[in-house]
């Protein structure tokens, strides 16, 4: 294996080498490199295999286009599949392998795949394997997916970090060449302020590959670098281009380097929102389809410029250049210049007034030529019209079919492409959203014209956002106009030519897609996947479409292409999360006692944004042990629970009872001060949307408590009434949730233990008595005082000014101390709702009315209210309809489950209702549950089924009333 | 991410808001009979091209407003507080 | 006697550092505050205006910005509705005081608790708000004085710019988000470093 770098030239530094190992052969390169450069300079012809025949594959692009040389990066956690090679900078100790071969990249066993080509043809999936049917599990799945192979993704957790950055510009530049430059010193020294974004390490596109330039790019670079607001982002792809001008970008922080340096994120998802867009993304080369144009030694012309002039690598010995325009002649000099031993140009038109100038330094010129086919060691050329091949010793084939506007970016933005016959290709047409194209990326080529393409552009985007300034700074002069191309898609001779390489898509199935029947252009992109891989097939897009026009009998133009979405490359969803993974993946609300929870053992689990105690283990507990222990303390003496996740709402205002009174089905107009009441609210139509007890503290000041869920949801519902609705009713309200911490006391020695902390306050059950709101201070903090309960036991709530809540929780449990108080968690709590039987969560489940949750009569008789009218609707207002009841098993041995559905008889499949809640119960030492069943009220005391197919249960259940535990109420009001 | 313009807080990215629908739908008085709140909560036209929406600002200035949009370009042509009328047609 | 009043809303009241150390590590500091929000009654701004200027000597603004005199602040919410910015030793009173000078013309609601008030500054505060914020934070977008409620770590925050020409900011935040808003800012900054000073306790 010879090194194919030349003795001098290019970007690279030459003083330090890089050692990286490719397929476990260790190698070097210098900085500067590319893996792809300097697999080439280390003579690497062979970097993969075809997706579909296996075939052997080279590097043929030297950027984002590459369809080929895709390649496994790194080991372990930071294992990365389908890697462009062209896109990664070298970096010490990177380890790099081939993909999709089996067992070795030189001997691959499915490259069989390409003698068995017909029955691989497009579409081949739906024809082939549809019979016999029990093949496909045994062989044909196994066979694809092994074949089917891009490389391996890593398996373990990956151990980067990746963040988001909203960056806001006047003026966003997107991409870096002579057009890109001369926009954003324009836009800048206008006074706009302007972000400029380049995919590559190094700024300057197209610049980097003409040293005739370099001053004027170095004074550019200079220029851009003063400006304060200039932003210059290198590493950075913008790939989408989304409404209201808002673009998102991926950069790569730390790609280039073996892992992230501590505290630096791998990459970094940017989003711009931008006044004004100029969009010089350059252009891309096309391929010519071609037998053989898949080979190792098959590359862009434009690329092997870059390799030459860039990386000072001459991927081959002796050359043949194949083009129908003039840019192709760049290529063929500079191969001329390194000095391989035969430079031959073919050119597909007849005549070239360049053809003199290259023959001068050595190239062979052949006017009026195609390529016919290559085997990797020779080239088969032939006069245009004729049969008769030349063969010519030749290991490198550069292709140039012609540029193609990198037109993406636009497209996505909104804007229509356009037919430009010139150029053979699209151009973006009318903006649509505030942006403009500038440079190659219009088909405006050269460094000159580009440059001064670009000023103007970078002048009127500064303008439109409201900065005015004439470019003052020397543009190149505009260079010699080229000779028309001629547009050329394919050379018709024997073998595989190759529209697609990723897919592995030739002309002959665009064509037999159009004999299919799959005509359109879209049909034809998914019934062949062209253009569908990872390098989005922009090589060959184009001439597919062209393919299929002919097939067509039409012109190119008239076929259109595939609409473009984004992302214009590949995106690690990683990336795309940011740090918005793991414990940031949403806000996590930590109550005023979180800390208290902690230190005390709490099993703390996450519900909904929340973070609560589930329990408070003592040591040895296991399973439910602590939860019963919690209960039977709230049962028999007392215990304290943080319920501050509870929606809290101040409503005050003259029509405030109003208000309410129209909210919930119950009224509140009718409270008396110093007084609370539960009340339940309606959705419009007529389903229970939340409930909850709402105090009125003054004449015109209530506080509404809401479930811990709909916190936010019911605010807003009131909002929307108060603000659009009733706009005549003076009521304010706004959220106090955090203000307070709350904690429910309860058991049937809450009262003496708060009447042993609380001062101004008198517990007495005459004076404080059932559904009594008052105030009062513990350890000295002014508290709210509710006495209300959802245990079912005798019980308060305590709000406090949450700074202070641990200090009157202390309090509270040093009062208790006495009589056994125990914090209880959310286990505890539940249990206990479940034998009172209060729905929550899983009856209010955006199904039940009032009437199906036996609330029915709360309903007032007149007066507006939110849902009544159509909670009167025949099927919300059936008797039949499933309603809440109690259930426990008629075996008290036997354990219930929520979910599991009601039947009248074991096997029955007619479902009556279902479990919705269940718990062991410390008063009835079994099971107990609530449901929803049809006609539940006419059913208590009748024995059915709780069947649970998933666990192959069916379990006899007597239907009770829902209150499993002092249905008369007396606990509370003792 | 849509920009909507909040008459109030200027223009704001649309995670700042919560959607509601249409807003050329009002709550009939309450005798007004089922049909007519069926109508209220049920029934849409669901235009293609400009309509008038309720978006809460919930993240910012907490008001209800009413926003004009094309449901076809999302363009937004105006927008008001919740107790304000926009403006009578746009082109 | 009255209780103490643990005012910082982080659980280990311990000041704090953490990420790269380098030269322009972002400050985060928690500034206990008193925090009133007043509501006008239907038809009662001019009136509540007037108040809060003859009281406080405040001149509440308008959307978008932030008033200020001596040691108070007016920070601009809704519609009607404004947050009253106060040293924190006149949580006892304030609230009360204001209830009574404004009883019929705006609803009172103590909000001290409710928020939590975290400074932060440094070279690259922007650079770290940008991270967690869509909002153009650039000084010609958002002056010294402006304010907005907007998303900030994907929670609800008042964010307003104090005076003064290195960037400094004030985040307003539900104290119950308090935690997780300080993982996020520190999260974000951990490339330029860290530090954070809670409240001390305030004294009995």
């Amino acid at each position: 294996m010879t090194s194919r770098r030349l003795p001098s030239g290019g970007l690279i530094d030459r003083s330090k080498t890089i050692r990286f190992s490719f397929d476990g052969r260790e190698l070097s390169g210098h900085p500067g490199d590319t893996l792809a450069s300097a697999l080439l300079a280390n003579g690497v012809r062979l970097v993969g295999r075809s997706f579909k025949y296996h075939r052997p594959r080279g590097i043929m692009t030297a950027g984002p286009d590459e369809p080929n040389a895709l390649v496994e990066l790194r080991e372990g956690a930071r294992r990365e599949p389908n890697s462009k090679a062209t896109e990664i900078e070298l970096h010490d100790g990177l380890v790099s392998r081939s993909q999709n071969r089996w067992p070795s990249l030189a001997f691959d066993v499915l490259a069989l795949n390409a003698l068995a080509g017909k029955a691989l043809s497009a579409g081949f999936y739906y024809k082939t394997f549809m019979w016999p049917k029990r093949f496909w599990e045994k062989l044909y799945e196994p066979l694809i997916r092994r074949a089917a192979g891009l490389g391996r993704a890593a398996t373990e957790a990956d151990p980067d970090h990746y963040e988001a950055m909203h960056a806001h510009c006047d003026v966003l530049v997107v991409g870096s060449g002579p057009a890109g430059l001369a926009a954003a010193r324009a836009a800048g020294e206008a006074g706009a302020r302007v972000i400029l974004c380049e995919r590559d390490v190094l700024i300057g596109g197209g610049l980097l590959l003409c040293p005739d330039h370099q001053a004027w790019h170095a004074d550019m670079l200079a220029a851009l670098r003063a400006l304060p607001n200039v932003e210059i982002l290198p590493r950075t792809n913008v790939f989408g281009y989304y409404d209201h001008n808002l673009l998102g970008a991926l950069e790569q922080v730390a790609d280039h380097r073996r892992e992230p340096g501590e505290h630096e994120v791998r990459q970094r998802y940017r989003t711009f929102r931008a006044r004004q867009v100029v969009l010089a993304t350059g252009a891309s080369e096309r391929l010519i389809a071609l037998p053989g144009n898949d080979r190792p030694g098959v590359m862009m012309a434009g690329a092997v410029l870059a390799y030459l002039r860039r990386f000072g690598v001459a991927p081959g010995e002796n050359a043949v250049v194949f083009t129908n325009n003039d840019s192709a002649y760049d290529t063929a000099l500079a191969l001329a210049e390194a000095g391989l031993g035969r430079v031959t140009l073919a050119d597909a038109r007849p005549q070239s007034e360049l053809a003199g100038v290259v023959a001068a330094r050595g190239v062979e010129v052949r006017l009026g030529t195609e390529v016919a086919g290559f085997d990797g060691k020779s080239v088969m050329l032939r006069q245009r019209g004729s049969s008769i091949g030349e063969p010519i010793v030749a290991d490198l084939l550069c292709l140039s079919g012609g540029w193609n506007p990198n037109v993406q970016l636009a497209s996505q933005s909104g804007a229509k492409t356009q037919w430009n016959a010139e150029l053979a290709s699209h151009v973006p047409g009318e903006p649509v959203q505030a942006e403009r194209s500038a440079g190659a990326a219009r088909g405006i080529f050269g460094i000159g014209a580009a440059a001064h393409d670009g000023a103007r552009a970078g002048e009127a985007a500064a303008s439109a956002s409201g900065f005015e300034g004439k470019p003052g700074f020397a543009l190149p002069h505009i260079g010699r106009s080229e000779q028309p191309l001629v547009p050329f898609w394919e050379v018709k001779a024997d073998g595989k030519s190759f529209v697609d390489l990723q897919h592995d898509v030739t002309t002959e199935d665009i064509r037999l897609a159009h004999r299919e029947g799959y005509a359109h252009i879209e049909h034809a992109k998914r019934y062949t996947t062209h253009a569908m891989a990872t390098d989005q097939g922009k090589l060959g897009s184009l001439v597919g479409a062209a393919i299929l026009a002919e097939a067509r009998g039409e012109p190119v133009e008239a076929v259109g292409v595939p609409t473009h979405r984004p992302y214009t490359m590949p995106v690690a969803v990683g990336a795309l999360a940011g740090h918005a993974s793991g414990a940031h993946f949403q806000p996590i609300r930590r109550t005023a006692l979180h800390d208290w929870h902690l230190r005390n053992g709490a099993a703390m689990q996450p519900t909904g944004a929340w973070l609560r105690p589930f329990f408070y283990p003592k040591p040895g507990e296991t399973g439910w042990e602590p939860i019963f222990r919690e209960a039977r303390a709230v049962r028999s003496a007392v215990g304290i629970c943080d319920v501050s996740t509870l929606g809290k709402i101040d409503v005050q205002g003259p029509d405030a009872a109003t208000f309410l009174d129209r909210l919930y089905i119950n009224n509140f107009s009718t409270l008396a001060v110093g007084k609370c009441r539960y009340g339940v609210m309606l959705r419009e139509d007529g389903i229970v949307f939340d409930d909850g007890t709402t105090s009125r503290l003054g004449e015109d000041h209530f506080v509404v408590t809401t479930t811990t869920g709909n916190a936010a949801p019911v605010l807003e519902h009131m909002e929307f009434h108060a603000q659009t609705v009733w706009p005549e009713l003076d009521v304010q309200f706004c959220s106090i949730s955090d203000q307070w911490a709350q904690m429910a006391v309860a058991g049937p020695k809450s009262r003496e233990t708060l009447a042993a902390a609380v001062e101004g306050l008198e517990l007495a059950n005459e004076a404080f008595p059932f559904m009594a709101v008052g105030e009062g201070r513990i350890a000295g903090v002014p508290v709210r005082l509710f006495r209300i309960s959802f245990s079912g036991e005798l019980a308060y709530e305590v709000a406090v000014p949450s700074s202070q809540a641990e200090t009157v929780w202390e309090a509270i449990l040093a009062a208790g101390k006495p009589f056994g108080i125990v914090p209880y968690g959310l286990e505890a709590m539940s249990l206990m709702r479940v034998e009172k039987g209060h729905a929550a969560g899983p009856e209010l489940n955006g199904q039940t009315t009032a009437a199906d949750l036996g609330m029915g009569r709360m309903m007032k008789k007149a007066g507006d209210v939110i849902g009544r009218v159509l909670a009167g609707r025949p099927g919300l207002a059936d008797p039949g309809r499933p309603r809440l009841v109690g259930i426990r098993p008629v075996d008290a041995a036997q354990r219930l489950r929520g979910g599991a559905h009601i039947v009248g008889e074991p096997g029955s499949g007619t479902s009556l209702g279902w479990i919705s809640s269940v718990t062991q119960s410390i008063e009835h030492k079994c099971w107990i549950g609530l449901a929803l069943v049809e006609n539940g009220e006419s059913l208590k005391g009748q024995r059915l089924f709780a069947v649970s197919p998933l666990h192959e249960e069916s379990v006899a259940v007597t239907i009770t009333s829902p209150h499993h535990v002092d249905p008369e109420n007396a606990r509370v009001r003792a | 991410m849509h920009l909507i313009p909040c008459p109030y807080c200027g223009e704001r990215p649309q995670d700042e808001f919560h959607y509601r629908g249409d807003a050329t739908v009002t709550r009939p008085a309450p005798d007004a009979g089922e049909q007519a709140f069926y109508d209220y909560v049920y029934t849409r036209a669901n235009p293609r091209g400009w309509h008038d929406e309720w978006w809460h600002h919930y993240a910012g200035c907490r008001q209800w407003l009413k926003v004009r949009r094309n449901t076809l370009t999302h363009a937004v042509a105006a927008s008001v507080g919740p107790a304000d009328a926009l403006p009578e047609a746009t082109p | 006697m009255s209780a103490p009043d643990r005012r910082s809303r982080f659980p280990a009241s311990q000041p704090r550092q953490g990420g790269r150390s380098g030269d322009a590590p972002l400050t985060i500091v928690e500034r206990p505050a008193t925090l009133v929000q007043v509501n006008a009654r239907k038809g009662r701004q001019a009136e509540l205006v007037a108040a809060i200027a003859k009281t406080l000597a405040l001149a509440l603004p308008d959307a978008g910005r932030t008033a200020t005199a001596a040691d108070m602040a007016a920070l601009w919410l809704q519609p009607g509705s404004w947050l009253i910015e106060a040293p924190a030793g006149r949580r006892g009173e304030l609230p009360g005081t204001l209830a009574q000078t404004l009883n019929g013309i705006a609803a009172v609601v103590d909000q001290s608790h409710g928020r939590c008030v975290i400074e932060i500054s440094g070279a690259e505060a922007r650079a770290v708000l940008a991270r967690l914020c869509r909002l153009d934070l650039h000084e010609r977008a958002f002056a010294a004085g402006d304010s907005a409620a907007t998303l900030v770590g994907h929670v609800s925050c008042l964010i307003h710019r104090t005076g003064g020409e290195a960037p400094c900011f004030r985040l307003v935040v539900g104290s119950t988000f308090a935690e997780w808003l300080l993982h996020e800012l520190t999260a974000a900054a951990a490339s330029y470093g860290w530090r954070f000073t809670p409240a001390g306790e305030a004294a009995a």
